[in-house]
């Protein structure tokens, strides 16, 4: 009967541990390695990182106000957040980063499970915006924005299920910069 | 020679003296580190001073032990007029930073800027178990701050929604209301409406003249004709008229300073068990730590309770809606009619479906909808929202009468909640409210001896084992009674019984003397002096 029950949980466990793994794996995919773009600190004239895990998200979403309807919505949407990473460089001149500094960054949205659906390119202006998508099945699991400008990079990871629809209300919440969102429009996640 | 046996004992405590105040120097050596490293790094490379602030070290102190806006300490260093300027060859600040605190401690925010007085800022965070660390650094080309706190989210926002410092309340809500002016709740996303948007507290016993005024002492007295608590207008002459319990602001101008009192919620007991209704307040004795205390409050059985009905409308009671209809319909008609009810359902969001009110037939109707609501269980927030709510009252009597199985989501999955169970009792023992859970099973299994209340064997898995230590923990905390409903039909029977549980409670207060706020725990006991006769409550609160 032992060895019955030991043959079994052998069996059972590596099965149980790939699943966990795969939940877990889904909400830690969508965190980006943006960490080498802080060699690009050193040329930077004003740097701005934030880094706000789970806990602290809960922690902040607690000083929100539910009274109030825009803190409410905040809050809402904070709500079950993994993860806010902002990394946003300022430069005193044009050509300080190269689109290889952030080659690595892109490398990573490019793989299976990130989609852009967002693409904005302005010639006159040299400004670069794209919004990735990091779905789950039929759930949005992350969320990533670039935004490139000749004198300014702007790179937001957001972990977790996040409404596209409201995410313009997290510009200028937990350092998340004003990006224009709801001015660039969203596209539909193409397959 | 035989050594005497009074030396032998004196070296091994003196031993162990040594060791425990050594062991106690090297943590808090090791736990100060990263402050002291930043400050000894600025002071040796840069030279700089320190700015001398008076009387820092005692208010830190005092922070420890008043605690207030849930700060348990800081540190604190300021340099002014020293060049900070960074040269070539030096370390970076955010190295210096990174090194001085270790890995538990993240970095939160960087800010760093070349331009014009180079100013960085570098805020890392710790969790700290209910607690968070902050350390924070800030320095330009001629300043620098350094400081190191600790605090708990909790206690804060508490704080900035009711600032006391040590009882006195200091002023109105931090955190500031846009409706409190029009006295609107308002309505969230999904259409619900809010009532915890409506702060100003719940007068329910009081007319509005009375507002902006001192509340008087009420007198100790047997009668349940409290002059302090008239009727509202109205009942006397229709006593059958349904009344909403008015919401009304408070005087902002007014100046309110409130006193710490500690209320209790008590039954009393004859030898068989049986509550008795008809004790004196003379005939209490309270004592607080094994102290005697002053009674200074009393309000007897038949005083007007405030409650809140919880409802567990997740998806786990969806079947059962009817029975619990019916239920709680018998209960609002069995209570008198003088005790005023919130009904609030809950799922993962808290759902209030009526404010305050005595008007039964409002109540009843409300009811009516609650078919449609389903969703997942999120237990200990709702509890949590539902002090915050009775916390807006001024009356002491106050309970909270939940049905559910109990079954959080957080139990045995990684779903979190915004506050655990242990948050939630510690709470709960603290505040003045008593609880009543309805355990309705999540199980077709039932009970072979039947209902039993206040204990009985549990059938059924580890998670329902666990929902139901921790109803059964909340009540005993809180001086209530956990009523078990492994049936439909014991629900309606379930009901009543706390219907007349709530009014076999007196209720007193009394202002205890020399609090420490030191956090420990105040034990509360209390005897009748009757014959026979033993005294429940709850069994006592932290003194923060």
């Amino acid at each position: 009967m032992r060895s019955i029950v030991l043959a079994m949980t052998r069996s059972v466990a590596p099965i149980l541990l790939v699943m966990f793994c795969a939940i877990q794996g889904g909400a830690q995919d969508a965190r980006l390695e943006i960490s080498q773009l802080d060699k690009l600190a050193s040329r930077a004239a004003q740097t701005v990182e934030v880094s706000l895990d789970e806990r602290l998200l809960r922690i902040a979403a607690k000083f929100l106000r539910s009274e109030d309807p825009d803190e409410a919505r905040i809050k809402e949407l904070v709500a079950g957040l993994k993860g806010v990473y902002v990394r946003v460089f300022e430069f005193e001149n044009s050509g300080e980063y190269l689109a290889a500094d952030i080659e690595a960054l892109r490398s990573q949205l490019q793989v299976p499970g990130w989609t852009k659906i967002v693409g904005v390119r302005s010639k006159r202006d040299g400004q670069n915006v794209e919004v990735y998508l990091k779905y789950q099945g039929d759930n949005v699991s992350g969320l990533a924005i670039l935004a490139a400008e000749p004198k300014e990079l702007t790179v937001v990871n957001i972990v977790g299920p996040i409404d596209l629809e409201k995410l313009s209300q997290l510009e200028g919440q937990f350092g998340i910069p004003k990006l224009g969102l709801e001015k660039s429009g969203k596209g539909k996640p193409r397959n | 020679m035989k050594r005497p046996h009074h030396l032998t004992r004196k070296t091994v405590l003196l031993t162990f003296m040594i060791a425990l105040l050594h062991t106690l120097a090297f943590n808090a050596q090791g736990k100060g580190k990263g402050f002291k490293d930043i400050v000894n790094h600025l002071e040796t490379k840069y030279r700089a001073k320190r700015v001398r602030i008076p009387l820092l070290g005692l208010a830190n102190f005092a922070v420890k032990i008043v605690r207030p806006a849930g700060v348990k300490g800081f540190k604190l260093a300021v340099f002014e007029n020293q060049d900070f300027t960074l040269r070539d060859g030096d370390e970076p600040f955010e190295v210096v930073m990174r090194t001085a605190y270790d890995n538990e401690w993240q970095p939160l925010v960087r800010v760093t800027s070349k331009r014009g007085s180079q100013s960085r800022v570098l805020i890392y965070s710790r969790n700290a178990g209910k607690d968070v660390q902050f350390a924070l650094l800030v320095l330009e080309a001629r300043e620098a701050v350094v400081i190191e706190v600790k605090f708990n989210p909790d206690a804060a926002v508490r704080f900035l929604e009711n600032p006391k410092i040590m009882g006195i309340s200091i002023g109105k809500s931090i955190r500031g209301n846009k409706n409190v002016a029009n006295n609107q709740p308002t309505q969230n996303s999904s259409g619900e409406i809010n009532v915890d948007s409506v702060s100003p507290s719940t007068e329910a016993t009081r007319a509005p003249s009375e507002i902006g005024e001192p509340k008087p002492n009420p007198p100790l007295s047997a009668s349940a004709k409290d002059e302090n608590n008239p009727p509202l207008p109205g009942d006397e002459k229709t006593a059958t008229l349904p009344v909403e319990i008015k919401t009304v602001v408070p005087d902002r101008n007014a100046i309110r300073i409130e006193t710490r009192l500690v209320n209790l919620n008590i039954k009393a007991l004859n030898r068989g068990g049986q509550p008795l209704v008809d004790i004196k307040p003379e005939e209490f004795v309270v004592y607080e730590d094994g102290l005697k205390q002053a009674v200074s409050h009393f309000r007897p059985v038949d005083a007007p309770v405030n409650l809140i009905l919880l409802l567990d409308l997740s998806g786990s009671t969806k079947n059962r809606r009817k029975a619990m209809q019916e239920a709680a319909k018998r209960f609002v008609d069995v209570l008198p009619a003088q005790d005023n009810v919130a009904i609030v359902a809950f799922t993962r969001k808290y759902r209030p479906l009526t404010d305050f009110t005595r008007d039964k037939a409002r109540l009843k109707s409300v009811l009516k909808d609650i078919n449609d609501i389903s969703g997942d269980t999120a237990f200990y927030d709702s509890m949590w929202k539902a002090l915050d709510r009775l916390d807006q009252l001024s009356d002491a009597r106050k309970a909270i009468i939940v049905l559910t199985d109990g079954e959080d989501d957080s139990i045995e999955s990684t779903d979190p909640t915004e506050h655990s169970f242990e948050q939630l009792l510690e709470r709960a023992s603290e505040e003045d409210v008593t609880i009543y859970p309805i355990y309705f099973s999540p199980s077709n299994n039932y009970d072979k001896l039947g209902v039993i209340f206040g204990g009985g064997n549990l059938m059924g898995n580890e998670k329902s084992r666990i929902a139901r230590k921790q109803l059964n923990d909340l009540a005993e905390q809180t001086g209530g009674e956990i009523y078990n409903a492994q049936r439909e039909e014991n629900l309606e029977d379930a009901y009543k019984r706390v219907a007349a549980e709530l009014h076999t409670l007196y209720s007193l207060a009394y202002s205890p003397e020399k609090l420490m706020h030191n956090g420990g725990f105040r034990k509360i006991s209390v005897k009748v002096n009757r014959d026979g006769a033993v005294a429940k409550t709850r069994r006592g609160y932290y003194d923060r």
